[in-house]
């Protein structure tokens, strides 16, 4: 079965998008204007935590041109999430469209809907607010003793950990065996802190939203969501619009990230539209997109390790993880769970484990999904831990990995114990190539000629390092996606999926697995995703479940059209079906004496005889998550005088099962890994003391430039994963969560300085250098 | 705030009549330094675009840029030129490719942001500024850059140095955190030998506390000796302080300015040897 | 404001407020090819050619370019006559969410017009301004590499 000849699947076809794409046809949300349009402004929050004690919107709303100023009291108060996940959502409703109580520099006082964007901006300013400033606190660590965040009757609708009071947003703990006995038994143990930070996606398209009625008096909504069906009911609950009466569509995303994972404008411009009854949009400048969207969690991790030094494995691991939510808790449980159950698989033959993580609410920007979902944050502290132990243990960290990672027919039992704001799904991997990408990274990188060489020049000190990592493929029975097909009569397929591409390429992936099963060529599936009126349900895009949970539906569906294909054929033709096999659009007598192309069968099923729709739809769900597997490898050259990190060269290894369409799977782990040494090495939220953010803006968080990339290799270790459609698994996020570590070690293996605190600017690797000495 | 009012003068009579005539009013060059702000707090922008003022030539003694020529437009006069001329080494990575198309040097040097590349070459260069409006003539820019009275109803029409003043060595620095990053601050050196000795030197940083700031104490050590005998590790640098910038703190930048200034006296010197 | 500009070889009159930028005026008449990414000039998604040269409109004042050339993504090629660097884009896999490809499509152009046959330097220096966060620019380089080849074949 893995050695299956494949006719469009594992080919780099151009994305179906591509061309329109490069000319500047393809049309965004922003570039959607309707006549009669409002254009919304936001008032925000200059206090990290205060009370609106009186708010004062006449003198804005007499600016001529503005129609519409809304203030906590003129929106509906409900509790909500904004994450954009299942229902129920594992994150706290504690929410509301505006609320009297502010909780973070950024957070939303007003909304202005204004004949133009300036008039909306301009009006803004004339708000007269006076807040009473109560005790903030921006320290995750101090969480517990500070003043209560979030509101008066936040909850879970979930059975877990939630103490608003003590500004606990999400809680889990957990045990295998028992890690203070594994610890006793140990020869040694080590013990580290590790700090991971704030970062903002930057998808290059800022987030935006537009609402109108169509002419049947039902709310539209165009959105930049990674989510179109999980907004549409979000949106319908917080404004108390039934379901029927709304529409969200999703035209082409410039890119999302986790970011846009969030449902936070569409309430906004349906609540102007609904009030108004004009269309309305809002398009946030990137300022706002830093300040007052979504972030990467910061997390402080605290790994623990015992290892036998007879064995040399590690008998006992612990792992803490503080994580902070920010202002409010959307993906407060599940980023902050993955950073266990994403990560502590990996090594499955540890006896003891435990891992105990919180989320603490603070007066800071709020976190949300970001590409890795916690498994950036769980992976830094643990591939260097294990680092620092093959080093004390005498061997090469490549063997350590080698040795001790997760490999096919094993399990582990953290993914039982461990998912998604619930308990996880037992299962066997059935499909790993890892310690092949350590071993054809380790070549690719140069691994022996350079590790503990420190090849110096002047100043500047070179080193290589590695991390490996998996992730996992949608999530288990809880991700659905759906898929509907119908023929046309030149043999062309519709293909309506609920899937949503945000640039990823997934509409073409999804045309490959159909083409593929259907036995015709890519050119004839036209795509249409994803619209809540026209394509069926899906989760949307998100925990890298696109290729394996929509792939797979869209397989399903093309198993079952292909199956009524050759019933008609097999009537045409007045043969049994079980005589019949497809081949480049034509359906032919296994003695290949008759045939008939597609378009004679779709003519004939139209206008013939038993006339009908050849059409097709089903649904799937992941029974099991098949995790990605990679090794990423960093080479550095660090100057020890000024604290500058330089990567030199970076390689990816990487198992995804089957690659659907190589180019784009080079793609995904290419944008990721360049996203992760932006991370690694200079992008951060620079907060003043009240939490301000002072870097909003490109200008001073910077986005790595063709001018700041590596030399890059990317390595595709083909597996064949049974469960998978076509043998295909994820590959969009694991990329991102290696270059801090594997940077981390790289600059170890040059200086002797361990790093435990990201990013690793300059400035911050100089004073590591200064506090624990140069090792050369 | 009222309608912003345009100005478009064709010669320089007409843009000096502009200029001393008319309340809260002011030059547009490229317009990317304007745009860091709100534009519709001036009564009106003068368009410098139709005075043809972007002309880059060797004049006598002199190398003279029009005001309006931008980064790239200087950068393309020297590329098969001279490559080694100090500017041309200055400008290559500042803003980006696109923006160097759209800053002039004339903005940047009437605007002279803390992160700019070009200002730390110019008082090395010893240029000068020709002003049109309420003064005439040709000022040298450190004294444009320090005098707020020259910048009162004038506007800079050109910019000069001596063509053999930038014969000598020269380095320029940036710090930046990326490739395309606006520097925290730029070290500029320029150094003349005769005889294998130092005849002269200029060395400034721009983007300190005080703006920026000539390197007298270094530039001492180095004037009348052999560059043989150079030697940058055991030099006493000038005290020079820094503001807190995102992800630079003062410290930081200190610790920064030492290294960098030795390393590209260092990197001249090793030219010469 | 009225001014008359040269849009991908059109002449067009255009009314506009004095203080708008040309990012802005060009979306506003419907050049929605011209993306906004940050309007701080750092993303380049809005970059366009001005007379030939790329620069970032939205560091640009409408009103400072009347009379003069402006070309866009769509004046270099359309959808059913796509200049070859745009197909480059496409076959190179160079296109994620397409967001900077406009620009991108726009400064390669300007690129391939000075020098037709770059190295990797000479396309990282010209595509310096353009930010890509999807493709981790490898991809790019190798599309920029194709256009060249494409459009020396195609004499274009």
């Amino acid at each position: 079965m893995g050695n299956r000849e494949f006719k469009v699947v594992g080919k780099s076809v151009k994305k179906i998008d591509a061309l329109s794409l490069a000319i500047g046809e393809a049309k965004y949300t922003a570039d959607i204007n309707l006549p009669n349009m409002l254009h919304i402004a936001f008032l925000y929050s200059p206090y990290p935590h205060a009370e609106i004690v009186e708010i004062d919107t006449k003198e804005a709303e007499k600016t001529p041109g503005v129609v519409l100023v809304l203030t906590y009291k003129d929106v509906p108060n409900t509790l909500h999430t904004t994450a954009g996940q299942g229902y129920p959502e594992p994150s706290p409703y504690d929410t509301r469209i505006l609320d009297k109580r502010v909780r973070y520099v950024g957070d939303r006082v007003a909304i202005i809907a204004a004949e133009t964007k300036e008039i909306a901006e301009e009006a803004k300013k004339k708000i007269k607010v006076k807040y009473r400033e109560l005790p903030y606190n921006i320290d995750p660590e101090k969480a517990k003793e500070s003043e209560r965040i979030p509101p008066e009757g936040a909850y879970h609708l979930l059975p877990t950990i939630y103490e608003p009071e003590k500004n606990i947003a999400a809680g889990i703990t957990l045990s295998v065996g028992d890690v203070e006995k594994g610890f006793s038994e140990s020869d040694k143990v080590f013990e580290d802190r590790f700090e991971i930070h704030y970062a903002n996606h930057a998808a290059l398209e800022p987030h935006a939203a537009l609402a109108f009625y169509d002419e049947r008096g039902r709310l539209n909504i165009v959105s930049t969501t990674q989510v179109p069906f999980h907004a549409r009911r979000i949106t319908s609950r917080v404004l108390g619009i039934p379901v029927k009466d709304i529409r969200v569509i999703k035209p082409r995303i410039g890119g999302g990230f986790g970011g846009k994972q969030e449902v936070f404008l569409e309430q906004v411009v349906g609540l102007v539209t609904y009030k108004t009854k004009r269309p309305s949009k809002v398009v946030l400048s990137r300022k706002e997109v830093f300040i007052s969207t979504r972030t990467r969690h910061p997390m402080i991790t605290w790994y623990k390790a015992g290892v036998k030094k007879d064995t040399k494995e590690i008998h006992a691991l612990r792992l803490k993880a503080l994580m902070n939510a920010g202002a409010y808790g959307p993906h407060a449980l599940t980023v902050m769970a993955n950073a266990g159950s994403k990560v502590l698989p990996l090594f499955n033959k540890i006896k003891h484990l435990q891992f105990e993580g919180f989320s603490v609410y603070t007066n800071l920007p709020v976190g949300g999904a970001y590409r890795g979902y916690g498994a950036t944050q769980g992976y830094f502290g643990f591939n260097v831990m294990l680092d620092m132990i093959a080093e004390e243990l005498g061997i090469d960290v490549l063997e350590f990995f080698k040795k001790g990672h997760i490999k096919k027919g094993e399990t582990s039992p953290i993914f039982e114990k461990l998912g998604e704001g619930k308990e996880g799904v037992s299962q066997i991997i059935r499909s790993c190539a890892l310690s092949e990408c350590i071993e054809k990274g380790s070549k690719a990188i140069k691994w022996h000629e350079k590790r503990r060489k420190k090849i110096r020049k002047g100043d500047k000190v070179r080193g290589v390092g590695a991390a490996i990592l998996m992730q996992g493929s949608g999530i288990p029975k809880i991700d659905m996606g759906a898929a509907y097909m119908k023929m046309n009569e030149d043999g062309s397929f519709n293909l309506h999926i609920g899937a949503t591409d945000l640039g990823t390429g997934s509409d073409t992936i999804l045309a490959q697995i159909a083409a593929e099963e259907i036995g015709t060529s890519i050119d004839k599936i036209i795509v249409y995703s994803s619209d809540t009126d026209f394509t069926p349900f899906d989760v949307g895009a998100y925990a890298s479940s696109t290729t394996y949970i929509s792939g797979g539906a869209v397989l399903k569906c093309a198993r079952k059209i292909k199956e009524e294909i050759l019933k008609v054929a097999a009537n045409m033709l007045n043969v049994p079906q079980d005589a019949l096999f497809i081949e480049d659009g034509t359906v032919y007598t296994k003695d290949r004496t008759q045939r008939v192309t597609f378009s004679d069968i779709a003519l004939y099923s139209l206008y013939s005889k038993d006339q009908h729709q050849i059409q097709s739809v089903a649904s799937n769900i992941g029974l099991e998550s098949p995790p990605p597997f990679m090794a990423q490898f960093a080479e550095v050259e660090v100057d020890i005088k000024t604290g500058r990190i330089d990567v030199v060269k970076f390689v990816s290894a990487v198992d995804c099962g089957q690659p659907i369409n190589p180019a784009l799977v080079e793609g995904q782990v290419e944008g990721a890994t360049v996203n992760g040494i932006g991370y690694a090495l200079w992008e951060e939220y620079v907060f003043d003391k009240k939490g301000r953010m002072l870097n909003p803006s490109f200008w001073d968080y910077k986005v790595p430039s063709i001018m700041d990339i590596p030399e890059m290799e990317v390595i595709i270790c083909k597996t064949y994963e049974p469960t998978g459609p076509h043998g295909a698994k994820s590959v969009a996020e694991i990329g991102i969560n290696g270059p801090v570590p594997a940077i981390s070690n790289a600059v170890y293996d040059a200086i002797g300085v361990r790093l435990k605190k990201s990013p690793f600017t300059p400035e911050r690797v100089l004073n590591a250098i200064k506090e624990q000495g140069l090792k050369l | 705030m009222g309608e912003l009012l345009w100005y478009f003068p064709e010669t320089i009579k007409e843009l000096k009549e502009i200029i001393t005539t008319s309340v809260g009013v002011v030059p547009h060059s490229g317009g990317t330094g304007l745009l860091k702000g709100d534009v519709r707090k001036y009564k009106g922008l003068v368009d410098l675009g139709r005075l043809h003022i972007s002309n880059i030539e060797e004049k006598d003694d002199f190398v003279e840029i029009g005001a309006m020529a931008t980064y790239g437009d200087i950068l393309r006069y020297f590329k098969d030129k001279n490559n080694n001329a100090l500017l041309y080494k200055s400008l290559l990575n500042a803003a980006s490719f696109p923006l160097r198309n759209r800053i002039t040097i004339g903005g940047s040097v009437a605007y002279f942001p803390p992160w700019t590349d070009v200002m730390g070459p110019l008082f090395a260069l010893s240029a000068q500024v020709y002003l049109t409006g309420e003064k005439e003539g040709w000022y040298s820019i450190l004294d444009y850059a320090t005098n707020r009275e020259l910048h009162k109803k004038t506007v800079v029409l050109k910019i000069r140095y001596k063509k053999d003043v930038d014969t000598g060595r020269s380095a320029h620095y940036r710090a930046k955190r990326t490739q395309i990053d606006h520097p925290a601050f730029t070290i500029t050196l320029l150094l003349y030998v005769r005889d294998e000795r130092v005849h002269s030197a200029s060395f400034y940083v721009v983007g300190t506390k005080d703006k920026f700031k000539r390197l007298n104490v270094l530039e001492k050590q180095v004037i009348g000796k052999n560059v043989k005998e150079i030697d940058p590790e055991s030099m006493s640098l000038d005290e020079v302080e820094f503001y807190g910038k995102v992800q630079f703190s003062p410290e930081y930048q200190k610790t920064l300015f030492i290294t960098e200034v030795k390393r590209k006296l260092r990197d001249i010197l090793e030219t010469l040897k | 404001m009225k001014g008359i500009f040269i849009i991908n070889s059109e002449k067009k009159e255009l009314e506009f407020e004095p203080h708008k930028r040309l990012l802005d005026v060009l979306r506003e008449n419907g050049y929605t090819e011209v993306k906004e990414g940050c309007r701080e000039g750092e993303c380049g998604a809005c970059v366009v050619l001005l007379d030939g040269r790329p620069v970032n409109s939205c560091q640009v004042l409408a009103a400072s370019v009347m009379e003069r050339e402006i070309t866009t993504s769509k004046g270099i090629g359309s959808l059913h006559n796509p200049h070859p660097i745009q197909e480059a884009f496409a076959e190179a896999g160079a296109v994620q969410c397409g967001f900077c490809t406009p620009g991108m499509v726009v400064s390669t152009y300007a690129l391939l017009s000075e020098n037709p046959t770059p190295d990797d330097e000479d396309i990282k220096y010209a595509l310096s301004g353009n930010i890509c966060r999807c493709t981790g620019y490898v991809k790019i380089i190798k599309a920029v590499k194709l256009a060249s080849k494409k459009v020396k074949e195609n004499g274009k």
